[in-house]
């Protein structure tokens, strides 16, 4: 059946979400961050043991004065571990080697919501965490103060160590324990947190806490977990969005050594087996006749179509009269799947009225409420332990793995690990939206913009999680152009979608940035020269003028290269990236050197800061040269790395990547570095070529 | 089934496993040297790589029978002055941010050393070229190798 989505009426399209504004003016805005900052709970009472002092849930020391801290996030590779380490070692004025990390149990109450995603991380801990650390460092002065009768602010700590100079004594961390823990812990509203100015942990490259075990492979990531007797799942999961289980024929799956159990699941079929490679050779014998339903002809094409259909090209720009030039650009982005190097996973073992389980997830306590909702149980008896992710880039908030594992163990009756073959993780992900976009903009003589409008559709489908998922966060436009029309439709397809890395910004970057250099190019203006006469915010100018100090921006590059601009404002940070190309005759593309400019304000791990922007950047080269999601007869077509590359060692520019020093609150860093990096490539092949990049990824074909 | 004698970081192991099983599958579930990594299962991303014999191999692709006699190196084993000096390097210059490829990178870049110890850029480039890293921790891999190759030269 081919049900030819095509002719579906255009009035269809246009009872989806939409969201318009028109007259808007939009300049550089902050929007209201939804806010996931925990309390700061003072330990409980019968939890003080005398043997280790623990004013609140975020920290604790012991006898021999080791200090645990506890992270509530989720260590995917952006070292926020590290990161909150130095944040209480910081305003304990702790001694660094004294520093270790636990992750943190789920519960609300004490950690409030965990969840990791949209570089929130350290925004959200930021004040809590070095509230938390001060009222601990304020106790150990007044139990100092009381063993020495000395008043509290006659002392100091240095390295661990609380010191009295008049009378040269002093007591580390470890002799102050006892006393410290028989102390009223202090209201936080009476804390008062460090000067920047006496920073000395904070804004110091520091090496990460978990690389000793990374590097030796014993850290653990969800799929090294083990349960005694652990069996494991693979699963044949609908090959076409929405498609049904019908006929199993598990003759020849059952066959397979160590196979020991195929059973139809909530979402495909399970094999169950004594190890991994048992239950995929045992998925790849499964016969299983789908029922294909209704989106078995479905494209990348069609989707493509309808997404054209859904807004028109006409102009929506109000004439503003008098002379002037009109700008008009399509741009379109394809699906993007996450691939990140641990696939989906999941150990589970479901007991008659409790389960436990470990896995690598962005959302733990998310994940306790739908397991506990699936088995039937109530929540607190559902344990969630969090391993390190494998990356995740948004995929590792979904709850696909933990479910499947829950019910699988269930129906099992014994414990099992749901292992996701790469196959399975690149073909039914979460995607990052596929989205069609029309900009036109008025340019008056002297080349200053007069107005602007931008259409958007993008592609939604799927379990979404999170109902606001998928708006433009207003992040991302930084240029005062009167914006008089901007239109946002969320169409419904079958291709579920979700946060990936910058979530909707990883295409308005694209989009908004490709747009200014058009526009600059239009007014014959230099597009660094141009994009700062529309700036207004102090920060953003301020990393564009050293991006182009920095960058050798101007000097003559060799025939068939060039330099290419990308600023980009959000999560509370700001990045401008510089990127050199070469164009060969042939229409290949090589990225040779990015410069990048960062204000994430404090920088609180200046390595791990250049890393996240380096990494991001490096993704903004995949998904420009390399990487799409498309879909034919209703499936993905991509299944591994040979078809849905990502960048190797030779791809690689040279980076310089610039942090400037501040005393502003810290902002996001993990994202920071994506949404800008495609443009700023786009723009170089611009510079390089005078080829427009309108759709991504670029073919050969477009430069050749 | 059969009875299979492998060789692994220089202690025998005796393990019972379908002989087509890969090496990676026996060494994870049987062995639970969890170290050595799935990332794709088809010799595409060298989150598996061991030394078999000194060279790196797709342990994803290496059927147990083909590995008997032969000395498999994998990270938890990694002990020669290169690759303990690697692993230091890769601390120093921070390069891990997810960790997951990193084993597999390790010992690729273990096999570039131990065979070149002053490797050219390109040489780099193509020894490196099978192991995938999602984060995009290359520039540091590449400064790490380069921290122990001076070191050898010393």
């Amino acid at each position: 059946m081919n049900t030819t989505q095509n002719s579906i009426p255009r009035r269809t399209f246009l009872k989806i979400v939409t969201e318009a504004g028109a007259g808007l003016t939009l300049a550089f805005f902050m929007p209201q961050e939804r806010t996931f900052s925990p309390p700061i709970v003072p330990q409980a009472k019968e939890r003080l043991t005398g043997n280790e002092f623990a004013p609140n849930a975020w920290l604790k020391i012991d006898l021999d004065g080791m200090i645990t801290v506890t992270v509530a996030r989720a260590e995917m590779g952006q070292g926020i571990r590290t990161t909150m380490a130095m944040i209480v070692a910081e305003e304990l004025d702790a001694e660094w080697t004294k520093i270790r990390v636990e992750q943190a149990p789920v519960d609300k109450n004490r950690y409030g919501r965990q969840v990791t995603g949209g570089s929130r991380s350290v925004r959200t801990l930021w004040t809590p965490m070095r509230t938390a650390a001060a009222i601990a460092r304020q106790m150990l002065v007044t139990a100092a103060s009381k063993q020495w009768g000395v008043p509290p602010d006659a002392c100091t700590i240095e390295k661990g160590n609380v010191m009295h100079t008049p009378s040269a004594k002093s007591a580390c961390f470890a002799s102050l324990v006892k006393l410290a823990s028989t102390l009223p812990v202090p209201d936080p509203e009476t804390i008062h947190t460090k000067s920047p100015d006496a920073f000395r942990i904070i804004g110091i490259s520091t090496h990460s806490l978990d690389h000793p075990d990374m590097v030796k492979g014993k850290a653990v990531y969800g799929l090294d977990f083990k349960f005694p007797g652990m069996l494991y799942a693979v699963i044949a999961h609908p090959p076409v969005f929405d498609a049904t289980v019908g006929d199993i024929d598990d003759t020849a799956a059952k066959a397979i050594p160590g196979v020991t159990h195929v059973i139809k699941i909530e979402d495909g079929v399970a094999v169950v087996g004594n190890t991994t490679w048992a239950a995929m050779q045992g998925r790849g014998a499964l016969k299983v006749k789908w029922n294909r339903g209704p989106n078995a002809y479905l494209d990348t094409k069609t989707i493509l179509q309808q997404l054209e259909s859904a807004v028109s090209e006409e102009s929506h720009l109000p004439d503003p009269g008098g002379k002037k030039k009109v700008v008009h650009a399509i741009y379109d982005l394809p699906y993007l799947a996450h691939a990140s190097l641990e696939p989906v996973n999941c150990a589970a073992s479901v007991q008659q009225d409790s389960c436990e389980l470990w896995m690598p997830t962005q959302e733990p306590d998310y994940m306790r409420t739908l397991v506990a909702k699936l088995i039937g149980i109530d929540e607190k008896s559902v344990i969630i332990h969090s391993t390190l992710l494998g990356g995740a880039f948004g995929r590792k908030h979904y709850p696909d793995g933990p479910l499947e594992a829950s019910e699988i163990s269930k129906t099992i009756g014994a414990p099992v690990q749901v292992v996701w073959s790469r196959e399975d993780d690149i073909r039914f992900s979460p995607y990052r939206p596929m989205s069609h976009h029309i900009l036109d903009a008025f340019i008056d003589p002297a080349g200053k913009p007069m107005n602007m409008s931008h259409q958007m559709v993008t592609t939604r489908g799927g379990k979404a999680i999170d109902p606001a998922f998928g708006s433009p966060r207003n992040e991302g436009w930084q240029y005062q152009i009167p914006m008089s029309k901007i239109q946002h439709f969320k169409m419904p397809q079958p291709i579920p979608t979700g946060p990936w890395r910058s979530v909707m910004d990883s295409a308005l970057g694209f989009v908004y940035e490709s747009f200014t250099d058009e526009l600059a190019a239009a007014a014959g203006q230099d597009p660094a020269v141009f994009r700062r006469s529309l700036l207004t915010d102090d920060r953003m100018c301020r990393a564009l003028v050293l991006a182009t100090e920095k960058s050798d921006w101007g000097k003559p590059m060799p025939k068939g290269s060039g330099r290419g601009i990308a600023c980009y404002i959000g999560l509370g940070s700001y990045v401008v990236h510089v990127a050199e190309v070469s164009v060969s005759e042939a229409g290949d593309v090589k990225v040779l050197r990015v410069v990048s400019v960062v204000d994430c304000g404090i920088p609180i791990n200046p390595t791990g800061i250049k890393a996240q922007i380096e990494g991001a950047v490096l993704d903004g080269l995949t998904t420009t040269l390399m990487a799409e999601i498309t879909i034919d007869k209703g499936c993905v077509v991509q299944s591994n790395y040979h078809d849905y590359p990502w960048c190797r060692m030779k791809d690689i520019p040279i980076f310089e990547t610039h942090v400037i020093p501040s005393r502003e609150s810290p902002g996001g860093v993990g994202e920071l570095g994506y949404p800008a990096s495609p443009p700023a490539i786009a723009n170089a092949i611009y510079a390089a070529t005078g080829k427009r990049i309108r759709h991504l990824p670029i073919r050969r074909s477009d430069l050749a | 089934m059969a009875i299979i004698k492998l060789t692994i970081n220089g202690v025998e192991r005796t393990i019972e496993a379908e002989p087509d099983m890969p090496l990676l599958w026996a060494l994870r579930d049987l062995l639970s040297m969890t170290g050595t990594k799935y990332g794709c299962g088809i010799g595409e991303c060298g989150a598996c790589t061991v030394l078999v014999d000194g060279d790196p191999m797709q342990s994803c692709l290496l059927p147990v029978s083909e590995a008997v006699g032969k000395a498999i190196v994998t990270i938890e084993g990694l002990s020669t002055e290169i690759g303990r000096a690697l692993q230091q390097a890769w601390i120093d210059e921070d390069v891990s941010q997810c960790g997951y490829c990193q084993p597999g990178q390790l010992l690729s870049a273990t096999a570039l050393l131990t065979r070149k110890p002053r490797p050219t850029d390109s040489d780099i480039d193509e020894a490196m070229n099978s192991n995938l890293c999602r984060c995009g921790t290359y520039p540091r891999i590449r400064l790490a190798i380069k921290r122990v190759s001076r070191g050898i030269a010393q």
